[in-house]
């Protein structure tokens, strides 16, 4: 297929700069003008005037609440949601639902998604069977199935004694770990963060320094093991420091925050709402802004929309009893422009938390849709279109997000990948 | 982004006043003295005999408690009777919940039998802001204790007890006692009395039941009981729960009376005419001294007199506030 996208503002990621041009997909690839010469037409011409054009969104973080080896239509809604999001990669990783433990299961899982989904899926296998702490998963056949990466999802962190084993294998190995830092100890009771609002509301909470601990055992393992280890949805300003300074010292470590945590703290939570239920918990006012100056030197490469789905059964009950999460996929990019207008940090360097910062953890190869050759994975996204968060709306089968009723700014057009028309707004 | 601290407490407002009562933080006060006032008239009619009154005839009230308590569930029946309302207890803990049915279609269900009022009780914090926010319009909802949240229909019969006996609220001096942290009461009172205007809110307790976080309440956070009853007019001591008497948040009940139980020697450290008030059930020799319980300073059992009296006005004032 051959297509062509006339006048958009394209984005070239070596130099942060916008440059008014078209942009042709030949045979799945980006050509030049002149390489273009040769077709005589094009099966699709989108009109891009006033448009963004960008690479398409790698999300580190999204979770499918075992939906996607059950049911094969409410699956296919969320890779859906994520393709109108702009959003052509996603990390999968292991839940309670999905163990991920498995070389069959793995396989299984990338055969449907490549059937079904217009996303590519990148799995991280888990790192012990059944995310328990007895029993290594088989790490060799995993990575042999297609796994990337290995991590224990949002179980908490084992013990430092098992953690460094599960680190020295996956080193030998050579799979980088995702680490979702969550306390042991005060798994049970991460409902809130400990402060006015946890006070008030008499919800179970936890002091702001346990993802700090969780991460701290992980340095120190990651350290000793030299393995690469990404913490997934960073929330507090110490976890952030302990990431600065374990970076300063040259070790490989990556994080990312999500859209949550970016935008909200717990004083936002309404009355017992359970769509601002979400782990890890919002964090006070001080940690989101320790959150977006990470985000801005560095200390932060990627910011994830935490997609996690849930239904309204398991959403319609009290504070303490309802589950985890929120919609986020078809937000992740309105949210992450609204970032870059609040704390004016420029549209491009907003940009690479979601596209080549993410695409570095995964060793992907380069995403710039202002260099010839390279795969055409791009979306066009209208930067005046404003919109409000219709829960109803939402092409996810979860209608849970803490941002119902918000208007935000930016909508995506189209989506292509692989050369392919992925998404188009209007059908 | 909103930097705001979200708003609390709007969804138990109808247009034509309270329609829920599920916490008293941000009450308005005139709602309060309201409530306040009725359940005067309706302890005066009490004592002159007049006991029982019409006011709620024809209404299906619905004691659904979710955690036991045979107390609390008791006065909001003797005081749904004493409106003559028609009153049903569900004991749900032991009935369609060991079923699996949601507490949402167990609560449309109870709708559908044309229930006019549910009193709640439940173990979660939320539980009834959860039912309030899902019943139709002309159903109210009274918040009979949820988890650690707040026990509204308690901190008004405290605030009731005090108007009693002391004439005022301005300049008064309280400490709370015992289990800050997880007791929806401590929250309760707070909330109705700063609302009253009483801005010397003492607490009490060691560090793990009352942490420095409780002063966001608005109160000031004391470890030495000395200390914090020196020169109060009131003293309201909090139900320490079995579960907390011995573990890592305490070692035992002994030592909880050691540091905090309310004994005749702290008592004599208060203002002469301080008032000792408790939730109930106490433990005797835990939280209070046996003589402190049933000595002269204290007003437990007229506390369970008025109850009935504050949650017969509160069901009076919801009911109508939808005529």
């Amino acid at each position: 297929m051959n297509l062509v996208i006339r006048d958009g503002r394209n984005l070239d990621v070596r130099t942060n700069e916008f440059e008014i041009c078209d942009v042709f997909v030949i045979d799945g690839r980006l050509a030049s003008a002149e390489g273009a010469l040769s077709v005589n037409s094009f099966d699709i011409e989108i009109d891009a005037r006033g448009k963004w054009i960008f690479p398409g969104l790698i999300d580190l973080c999204a979770r499918f609440g075992g939906v996607i080896d059950q049911n094969l239509e409410l699956a296919q809604r969320e890779f859906a949601a994520m393709s109108s999001g702009g959003i052509t990669d996603v990390v999968i990783s292991p839940d309670e639902k999905l163990f991920l433990d498995d070389a069959s299961e793995v396989e299984m899982l990338l055969h449907r998604s490549d059937r079904f989904a217009s996303t590519r899926v990148h799995i991280n296998g888990a790192m012990t069977k059944s995310l328990g702490v007895d029993l290594l998963s088989e790490m060799q056949e995993l990575k042999r199935s297609g796994c990337f990466g290995v991590s224990l999802g949002q179980a908490p962190v084992p013990d430092p004694k098992t953690l460094l084993s599960l680190m020295q294998y996956a080193k030998t190995m050579d799979l980088p770990i995702f680490i979702s830092p969550r306390d042991k100890s005060f798994y049970d009771d991460e409902v809130m963060f400990s402060g006015q609002r946890a006070i008030r509301l008499g919800l179970p909470s936890v002091p702001n320094f346990v993802e700090a601990i969780a991460v701290s055992t992980t340095l120190y393992c990651a350290e000793n093991s030299g393995v690469h280890v990404h913490f997934s949805e960073i929330s507090t300003a110490l976890a952030v420091d302990l990431i600065r300074q374990a970076k300063s010292k040259g070790m490989r470590v990556t994080c990312d925050t999500t859209i949550n945590h970016l935008h909200l703290s717990d004083a936002d939570i309404e009355d017992f709402e359970c769509r601002y239920k979400l782990r890890p918990p919002l964090a006070s006012p001080k940690d989101r802004l320790s959150i977006r100056e990470g985000l801005r030197d560095g200390t932060i490469d990627a910011i994830s929309s935490g997609h996690s789905p849930t239904s309204d059964d398991d959403k319609n009950l009290p504070f303490g009893e309802a589950a985890f999460g929120a919609s986020g996929s078809e937000l992740l990019l309105a949210l992450v422009i609204k970032w870059a207008t609040e704390d004016e940090v420029s549209i491009p360097f907003a940009l690479s938390k979601v596209t080549t910062g993410p695409a570095k953890i995964l060793s992907l190869p380069s995403v710039n849709t202002s260099e010839e050759g390279a795969p055409a994975n791009l979306c066009i996204f209208d930067p005046d279109h404003h919109w409000t968060v219709d829960c109803s709306n939402l092409k996810s089968s979860s209608k849970w997000t803490p941002f119902s009723g918000e208007t935000i700014r930016g909508r995506v057009h189209q989506v292509i990948s692989d050369g392919k028309l992925i998404y188009s707004e209007n059908n | 982004m909103k930097y705001k601290g979200a708003v609390m407490n709007d969804s138990q407002m109808g247009e034509r006043g309270l329609r829920h009562l599920l916490s008293l933080e941000n009450m308005p006060k005139e709602i309060v003295i309201d409530i306040l006032d009725r359940a005067g008239e309706f302890l005066s009619a009490a004592s002159g005999g007049a006991k029982k009154v019409p006011v709620l005839r024809g209404k299906t009230i619905f004691n659904l408690f979710f955690e036991n308590s045979t107390r609390t569930r008791t006065t909001f029946e003797i005081a749904a009777k004493r409106l003559s309302a028609d009153v049903v207890n569900l004991n749900v803990s032991t009935s369609s919940q060991s079923k699996g049915e949601s507490l949402l279609d167990m609560v449309n269900n109870l709708v559908a039998m044309q229930a006019d009022m549910f009193v709640v009780r439940h173990s979660q914090s939320g539980a009834a802001h959860l039912i309030a926010k899902h019943v139709p319009s002309g159903v109210h909802v009274i918040n009979a204790g949820d988890g650690r949240h707040s026990h509204p229909t308690q901190g008004l019969l405290d605030a009731f007890s005090i108007r009693q006996y002391k004439n005022s609220f301005d300049g008064l001096r309280v400490a709370i006692v015992g289990d800050v942290l997880h007791s929806r009461v401590a929250r309760s009172q707070i909330h109705v009395l700063k609302t009253l205007g009483v801005d010397d809110i003492r607490v009490c307790g060691p560090r793990t039941l009352a942490p420095e976080t409780v002063s966001d309440l608005g109160v000031t956070v004391f470890h030495e009981i000395e200390k914090a009853v020196l020169g109060v007019d009131v003293i309201m001591m909090l139900r320490l729960q079995h579960e907390r008497m011995s573990g890592t948040l305490l070692p035992s009940p002994q030592d909880f009376f050691r540091g905090y139980g309310l004994t005749e020697e702290r008592l004599l450290l208060a203002d002469n005419d301080v008032i000792v008030m408790h939730p109930g059930p106490i433990n005797r020799g835990v939280e209070i001294a046996s003589s402190v319980a049933d000595g002269p300073r204290s007003i437990i059992l007229p506390q369970v007199t008025y109850g009935i009296a504050v949650r017969m006005s509160v069901m009076a004032v919801l009911l109508g506030n939808s005529l």
